[in-house]
């Protein structure tokens, strides 16, 4: 029997010397005790471990030192191996008096029996299992987390279980805040105490959210890193409490160790999970850090996998109503020509039925009439090159042989495939109405040209009647009739103008001229009914251009007519005509009310009149517009520099070579 | 302009509206041409045939004979293809209209009386 420890380490022959020479070298505690489970042999790291002496080596101490928790079945498994003889085996928390720490233990006994099988004694060991354990408790853990997270895509619910789940293997608190606008928001809250967490979240309502009151959150949130308090010091607790009554309940909670750990998504702290050990005593180490920053990091891809499920989700939802809503053709298709799907608008537009789409006789190669090919062809090298095609005007023959006039727009979905999503929206309704509008267009023109061309005959026929006479006085009034039936006439002209503008009608008759013919052409014309004003040119270009020597007429009359009709009070208008590289630069500046910043980017609108400019000023308010429209057509720019009070210069350019469209 | 002892030379005036009728008739008469008027284009093939004019004014815009038809088949027929025929058009691109019809020449409304009579002259 083992009787004197001081002898442990002197060698032996004896048996008893030679197991104690072995249970000293030993890394486990061993113990030795009666068949009663009285003391008879411990070893050395035993007394260490427990800090205690030989005399206060007693039952009552070595049950003091497995955890609370785990007192009851530890008690019960020894009472039943005592009764049965039969080996002791038991895994449980067992302090660290040095330390203050509960490790784990593994405790495995046997008991030694003689022939009649009657107990001698039961010899023992403790072995450290601290680390597999912490380890696998915390592989279990993160598994088992994982798998609440992935879930549900609801994740503030599986937050509030994966604190549950921390809850009391990792710790003996565990939260999960989210910060919204600088604002804490706590979402769960856990601890193995329902009434504890009832407790817990009254204090987050009545705590103040704002993020910066919590010092270690804070922290976490601007440096993106955790916060990891392995030991809670009383010195600390002090300080840290913001008054009398926080300082009262954090002592009496206890608070053993702590660590916070944020949750980032896209470089930013979206929450925090808090951990937060106390009746537990236990102190976390840097594989608990570990484990709680698994849990953060698997926690921000869980949110984001849901947030992105979301939005694509809502997205689908959104496209499949735009799809279901059938206020526009939607087909799903590939650059070959095949129709995977389509929805009924599109199959409405072309005449076809369900059964037709699916039989695969709707393709959009086959549907497409030859004089359209060829820009079919150049938007779906557009789709495969930038993925997609900005919309275009084409048709396509009908089940029934006609054709139906569609815009379609494509955008392309897999590269690889060359699948594409397209939609069509059939214009036969817009068309119809241009058709109608053009016809409207020509009527008004011949209807209001014809009384026109009336008045003017009579009044011309009587013009040469009154010179006959010699009558001056008619004669000027008769003059005067004539300058009203032209503007008349330029306004009829300006309005039918107006009108092709808008649906793409004006065209451009592009001939060879001098420039200068066409300003003295004009310059003739104005002089004559505006003598008093003097419109000096600057800089003469002998210069030949390719235009429509009608339309840019009309433009140099408007700017010329404007000049002269916004200056009442100066006489004077300058005019100026020069070559840069590939285009003539015309300008017209006058000296008269001038127009301000905010108008100038207005006045080429369309019916656009100034304030300041329509009391006192006749007019429609489309000259400058036709002109912009002009000057862009040739691929030329329009643009005006003016002051109030002091003038305005209009300028345009014109390329020296046509830019036909 | 024609003198006294040839004889006048017979211009045909075709247009529904009766004061652009009447304007052309005044100031191409008062130029010393003979003139005779249609309202419509119905019996203009009988007239031609019959009276055979020299020169022939006609509007586009009429009811019931489109003009531009009338156009076209007097510039198909042998018979008439030599008269020139100058149409009288509302329309801003008539030059491009008197070249699909092949028509000679053509006087955009509202016309200057000076036009007509150059025009007359032009081709008589």
């Amino acid at each position: 029997m083992v009787k004197n420890t001081s002898k442990q380490f002197q060698p032996s022959t004896s048996f008893e010397g030679d197991f104690e020479l072995l249970a000293e070298t030993l890394p486990q505690l061993v113990w030795v005790l009666g068949p009663d489970g009285s003391y008879e042999y411990c070893n050395k790291r035993w007394f260490d471990y427990l800090n205690i002496s030989k005399s206060e080596n007693t039952r009552e101490n070595w049950v003091k030192a497995v955890h609370p928790d785990d007192r009851e079945m530890v008690t019960q498994m020894w009472y039943h191996s005592t009764l049965t003889g039969e080996p002791y085996e038991a895994e449980y928390r067992f302090l660290n008096a040095k330390t203050g720490e509960y490790r784990w233990f593994l405790a495995r006994a046997r008991a030694v029996k003689n022939a009649e099988k009657k107990v001698l004694r039961w010899t023992g060991t403790l072995t450290d299992i601290h680390e597999q354990k912490t380890i696998l408790e915390a592989q279990t853990f993160l598994a088992e987390a994982s798998k609440v997270l992935s879930s549900s895509l609801n994740y503030v619910e599986t937050l509030g279980q994966v604190a549950s789940l921390a809850v009391p293997h990792i710790s003996d608190w565990c939260s999960v805040e989210f910060i919204e606008n600088d604002a804490l928001l706590q979402i769960a809250v856990a601890h193995k105490d329902p009434a504890k967490v009832k407790w817990a979240k009254k204090l987050a309502k009545k705590r103040s959210s704002d993020v910066t009151s919590n010092k270690s959150i804070s922290e976490v949130i601007k440096t993106q890193k955790s916060v990891f308090i392995p030991i809670i010091s009383q010195e600390l607790i002090e300080r840290s409490a913001r008054n009398e009554e926080e300082l009262k309940l954090v002592k009496s909670l206890g608070f053993e160790s702590a660590m916070v750990v944020p949750i980032i998504i896209d470089k930013k702290v979206i929450g925090v999970i808090q951990f937060v050990s106390t009746e537990s005593k236990k102190r976390f180490n840097q594989f608990d850090l570990y484990t709680a920053e698994e849990l953060g990091r698997r926690a921000a891809m869980a949110i984001q996998n849901a947030q992105l499920f979301e939005s694509s989700r809502q997205k689908e939802v959104q496209f499949q109503a735009l799809y279901d809503s059938n206020i526009v053709g939607v087909i799903y298709s590939n650059a070959q020509g095949k129709i995977i799907d389509a929805n009924d608008a599109f199959l409405q537009t072309v005449g076809y039925n369900r059964e037709d789409l699916e039989a695969g006789k709707v393709r959009w190669d086959r549907i497409t009439p030859p004089e359209y090919k060829k820009d079919t062809a150049k938007a779906l090298s557009e789709v495969l090159k930038d993925g997609m095609a900005s919309p275009w005007e084409k048709e396509y023959i009908k089940k029934d042989g006609s054709q139906v006039p569609v815009i379609v727009g494509s955008v392309l979905i897999n590269k690889k495939t060359t699948e594409m999503l397209s939609f069509i929206l059939d214009i036969t309704e817009r068309k119809k109405l241009e058709q109608r509008k053009d016809e409207f267009i020509s009527i008004a023109s011949h209807e209001l040209k014809t009384p026109l061309t009336s008045i003017k005959g009579y009044v011309q026929i009587l013009e040469r009647i009154v010179q006959q006479m010699g009558d001056e006085k008619l004669d000027s009034y008769i003059q005067k009739t004539n300058t009203y039936i032209n503007r008349l006439n330029s306004l009829i002209i300006d309005l039918l103008d107006v009108s092709k503008i808008q649906s793409g009608k004006l065209t451009l008759d592009f001939s060879k001229f001098k420039v200068q013919d066409l300003i003295d052409e004009v310059l003739e014309g104005i002089q004559q009914t505006n003598s008093a004003y003097k419109i000096l040119q600057n800089g003469k270009e002998n210069l030949i251009i390719e235009a429509d020597k009608h339309r840019l007429e009309q433009v140099f009359t408007n700017l010329l007519t404007n000049a002269i009709k916004y200056s009442p009070r100066t006489k004077k208008v300058l005019l100026n005509v020069e070559r840069k590289k590939d285009v003539v630069q015309i300008s017209v500046q006058d000296f008269g009310i001038g127009i301000s910043k905010k108008e100038q980017s207005k006045i080429f609108d369309r019916f656009y009149r100034s304030d300041a400019v329509s009391k006192r000023f006749s007019g429609l308010g489309i000259g400058l517009y036709i002109s912009f429209e002009i000057v862009e057509r040739h691929g030329g720019k329009m643009w005006v520099e003016s002051e109030i009070g002091k003038g305005s210069t209009f300028f345009f350019t014109i390329p020296v070579k046509a830019k036909k469209t | 302009m024609t003198s006294q002892l040839t004889p006048a030379k017979k211009i045909l005036i075709c247009d529904d509206e009766e004061s652009i009728v009447e304007i052309m008739n005044i100031v191409l008469s008062e130029k010393g041409y003979q003139i005779k008027t249609l309202s419509d284009a119905q019996d203009i093939f009988k007239v031609i045939e019959r009276w055979k004019p020299d020169l022939i004014f006609i509007d586009l815009w009429m009811p019931e004979i489109s003009g531009d038809e009338v156009v076209r088949e007097l510039k198909r027929n042998k018979k008439t293809a030599h008269i020139p025929v100058i149409i009288v058009t509302a329309n801003k691109d008539s030059q491009k209209i008197a070249n699909a019809v092949n028509a000679n020449d053509y006087i955009s409304k509202p016309f200057d009386i000076i036009e007509l009579e150059n025009m007359a002259e032009k081709y008589l």
